[in-house]
């Protein structure tokens, strides 16, 4: 009897043992496999050991740029070397300059170790930086050197499919956004003092909207109800006629859409011919750019817009009176309809990392942007130090120091971020933002209030899912776009100016299926079948 | 292939004018011979022949790229080679005409009103009595050239707003009230307008120095025959800047396709582009913005060719019709 429970034991440890030098050998560098894969995964521990130093590019976030020139001052960003045992060496332009020294690095061909920008803004994507031979693909390495992110995906399937390619390859390291917090940082804002003047309740719809914009007209002649620019108008109202706010999204069906040829897209354009017609809409908003429309905003000249300044608005008023502009939801045509085809993705907004081809130290590189993804990294990059940026109450969450939301030495709460927090300043480490950390950060009641408001919509049929083109795709498609766009905005304006008849509609039609129209949305078709796909 | 570089080197010999007319000349006598007697000369001449090569020549290397589909990965030379297809690309665009008719109309009505402008202005000024007067006026008429063009054109779009004063005042004289730039016919007068506000007083300096120059004896002479202040401007002063001016307007016509963007695309919008959108500034949104440099290069070399040909023939014409040329 013994010796058989002591065979059969023997045997289930041959198998384990087996199985785990299967999946060893299968996973790790050939010069890794004297160690088994089990042993390894235990020996390994924070701080890699022998002081790395890894090159990196990425713009210089304008709330560190205001206080000082580089990451490296920053307390997080020294706890995080720290913590992961090994160095950056900085490259960071300023914000605004970063598109121009990328081209220049990639022109030079000396790329830093890690690279982080707005990929999916670059023509052609990953893909293309694979092609070309500028980054490299980690996948065969993720199980291996990235155990949390690698866990991180298979708890999160959706953000897994956002982040790897059309042939489920990992290129990147991705900046997370974890919550629906995070994910509607934009929406209608309008006056609150001046609904009061009109008696009317807080609209829900589009047509309790009109009411209150006719009653503003009547009362502030001045006023315009609705201002803001031709783009901001369009994500007001044209969500509610269910075609997105922008020109593209995915129906129901899986099937793209151009927005700007759908019948709902006409009658949106019709409801705001029919506004600007009666002085609903601010009469210069063809002119306008954002500056201009804080403008209008702040000197009391606009009543409602769309966006995500109220703050800036309220700063210029705090002197003003009764001045005060809250959030309030995407309006529906009918009441409690949540609108589609607008929620944003958690991955894609904000630039990430890659790892080119010159750096000689992928497994330091992977293994130190991994550390953001496990418990500790989470925690210490979304709150900052315990006792000096956060404490932990009762409840066992993370709350934010008076440091940081009532600086003693007079910063704003942004400012004081900067030097703790990464979920702020979004660099130099890749990491998954906590939503509490957008709410906390918001300190006034109706900027909590504004996220919860703006993110009432559907959260299943969401925007245009971050697809990849191929590098003759793109320059089709943006070949064919330059003029589409062009012509879609235009002609659009001058249907709500009154300047081009409705009656004209179908010549626009038309002419859209002459500049090939169908074309575009044959690519974005294939993209979007090959990211279900995924 | 070989089309295409010719093409290239045609391009690369015919954009510098300057250059050609030396060489013209060294032909005529032996080269050898004129470096043995002005050695120092020739020394002296190198710091400019470098900056030349260097800063205006070698750079005409990269626009290869109007010919490939230029990536930065790749580099100029690593890129492919597509041909003539950025070119085929703007030609057969959907705005190609519209754009080339925008381009024209505005920039020969910026031609037509805004190059005589500081002739007139210079001419005015010059017949001034009083030299502080002048000075305070010439002073106050250039002052506007050195506002930066964005605040300029912040102002513009503001003041022609339909609340804005401009409006208010033209109303005044039956305009109806509207945002003036949503308004397609108003596009080309409000930028020629602003153009000449803005720059016809800087302009009218080199006109200034010019009718400076004329011999005030030839004044004498006239008054002493009766001319009156009229014939005197008529006879005088514009014959004695002629040169100036017809040098000045062969430079300018040579300048007509590539009208710069900056100006257009901060004053115009999508209500207007009918008649505001011209080639740089779809260059600049397609180019630019959309990261389609290769597609931007085609079209500049476009633009340059454009303008070599008519700086060419004005200057030809202007030979032939007054004898005075910039070469």
């Amino acid at each position: 009897m013994k010796r058989r429970i002591l065979a059969l034991c023997i045997a289930l440890i041959l198998a384990v043992s087996f199985a785990a030098g299967c999946t060893g050998n299968s996973n790790s560098k050939p010069n890794s496999g004297t160690t088994s894969n089990s042993s390894q995964s235990a020996e390994f521990s924070y701080p890699i050991p022998g002081n790395h130093t890894l090159t990196y590019f990425g713009k210089l976030h304008k709330n560190v740029a205001q206080q000082t020139s580089s990451y490296a001052d920053l307390p997080i960003t020294k706890l995080w070397f720290e913590k992961t045992g090994v160095t950056l060496e900085f490259n960071t332009p300023a914000e605004g300059m970063e598109k121009e020294q990328l081209n220049i690095l990639l022109a030079g061909g000396n790329y830093t170790d890690i690279m982080v920008y707005s990929w999916l803004s670059y023509s052609g994507g990953l893909n293309k930086l694979l092609k070309d031979g500028v980054i490299q693909d980690i996948t065969s390495h993720m199980g291996e050197w990235m155990p949390n992110l690698s866990k991180y995906y298979a708890d999160h399937p959706d953000v897994d499919r956002q982040v790897k390619d059309d042939s489920s390859r990992y290129l990147c390291i991705p900046f997370l956004k974890q919550g629906r917090a995070l994910l509607s940082t934009q929406g209608p804002n309008y006056r609150q003092d001046l609904l009061k003047e009109t008696g009317l309740e807080p609209p829900q719809t589009l047509d309790e909207w009109e009411a209150v914009f006719v009653k503003i007209k009547e009362l502030h002649p001045d006023i315009a109800p609705l201002t803001g620019t031709y783009n901001d108008i369009c994500r007001f109202c044209q969500p509610a006629y269910g075609v997105s706010d922008t020109s593209w999204f995915v129906d129901n069906t899986k099937t793209v859409r151009f927005a700007s040829l759908e019948d709902g897209f006409k009658q949106f354009i019709t409801r705001m011919a029919d506004w600007y017609s009666r002085g609903l809409i601010d009469s210069n908003f063809a002119t306008y750019d954002v500056t201009t429309v804080n403008n209008v905003m702040s000197s009391g000249m606009g009543f409602a817009t769309y966006g995500s300044s109220m703050d800036k608005y309220n700063a210029a008023n705090v002197d003003n009176g009764d001045y005060l502009v809250v959030a309030e939801r995407t309006p529906g045509l009918k009441p409690e309809e949540r609108v589609t085809y607008v929620a944003q993705y958690e991955f894609g907004s904000n630039p990430f990392a890659v790892i080119s081809t010159k750096c000689t130290e992928v497994e330091v590189a992977m293994r130190m942007y991994d550390w953001a993804f496990s418990p500790e990294g989470y925690r210490t990059l979304n709150w900052g130090i315990e006792g000096e940026s956060f404490t932990i109450h009762d409840d066992g969450l993370e709350y934010y120091t008076d440091l940081i939301l009532h600086n003693p030495d007079g910063l704003s709460t942004a400012q004081a971020l900067a030097w703790y927090v990464m979920a702020g300043i979004k660099g130099p480490a890749m990491l998954a933002q906590d939503e509490r950390y957008m709410i906390q950060y918001y300190s006034q009641p109706i900027q909590v209030e504004a996220l919860q408001r703006w993110g009432d919509k559907d959260y299943e049929f969401r925007g245009f899912p971050p697809v990849s083109l191929t590098d003759d795709e793109t320059s089709e498609f943006v070949a064919l776009m330059a003029d589409i766009d062009t012509y879609v905005e235009s002609m659009c304006v001058k249907f709500i100016l009154g300047q081009e008849p409705l009656s004209n509609w179908d010549n626009y039609v038309q002419t859209l299926k002459n500049m090939n129209i169908q074309r575009a949305i044959d690519i974005q078709q294939a993209a979007v079948n090959r990211y279900y796909a995924r | 292939m070989a089309q295409k570089e010719d093409f290239e080197q045609s391009i690369t010999q015919t954009a510098e004018p300057k250059k050609k007319k030396s060489d013209r000349k060294s032909d005529r006598f032996s080269l050898a011979l004129d470096f043995r007697r002005n050695t120092e000369l020739y020394f002296i001449f190198i710091p400019v022949l470098l900056y030349y090569l260097f800063f205006h020549y070698f750079p005409m290397y990269g626009a290869v790229i109007a010919f490939k589909d230029f990536a930065p990965s790749r580099g100029i030379a690593g890129s492919q080679w597509v041909g003539f297809k950025h070119f085929i690309s703007f030609f057969s665009s959907y705005y190609f005409w519209p754009l080339i008719r925008n381009t024209l109309v505005l920039s020969i009505s910026n031609l037509v009103f805004g190059f005589p402008a500081p002739v007139i202005l210079a001419i005015l000024i010059n017949e001034l009595r009083s030299k502080s007067y002048a000075r305070v006026v010439q002073t106050a008429t250039y002052l506007p050239h050195f506002i930066s063009l964005v605040v300029i054109c912040g102002m513009i779009v503001q003041f022609t707003r339909d609340n804005g004063w401009i409006t208010h005042l033209l109303t005044l004289f039956g305009m109806p009230r509207q945002t003036m730039l949503n308004n397609k016919d108003l596009f080309v007068p409000i930028y020629v307008i602003s153009g000449i506000w803005q720059e016809s007083g800087w302009g009218s300096i080199i006109y200034l120095a010019a009718l400076a120059g004329i011999d005030q004896d030839l004044y004498e002479a006239a008054e002493i025959d009766g001319a009156n202040q009229f014939q005197k401007i008529l006879h005088i002063s514009l014959p004695g800047i002629l040169p100036t001016i017809v040098i000045l307007f062969i430079m300018r016509v040579g300048r007509i396709m590539s009208m710069g963007a900056e100006k257009v695309i901060l004053i115009y919008n999508a209500a207007i582009y009918d008649t505001a959108d011209i080639i740089s500034s779809y260059v600049y949104r397609r180019g630019i913005i959309g990261t389609d440099w290769s597609f931007s290069t085609a079209v500049g070399l476009f633009n340059s060719l454009v303008n070599f040909i008519l700086v060419i023939s004005v200057n030809t014409l202007s030979r032939r019709l007054t004898e005075m040329s910039l070469w």
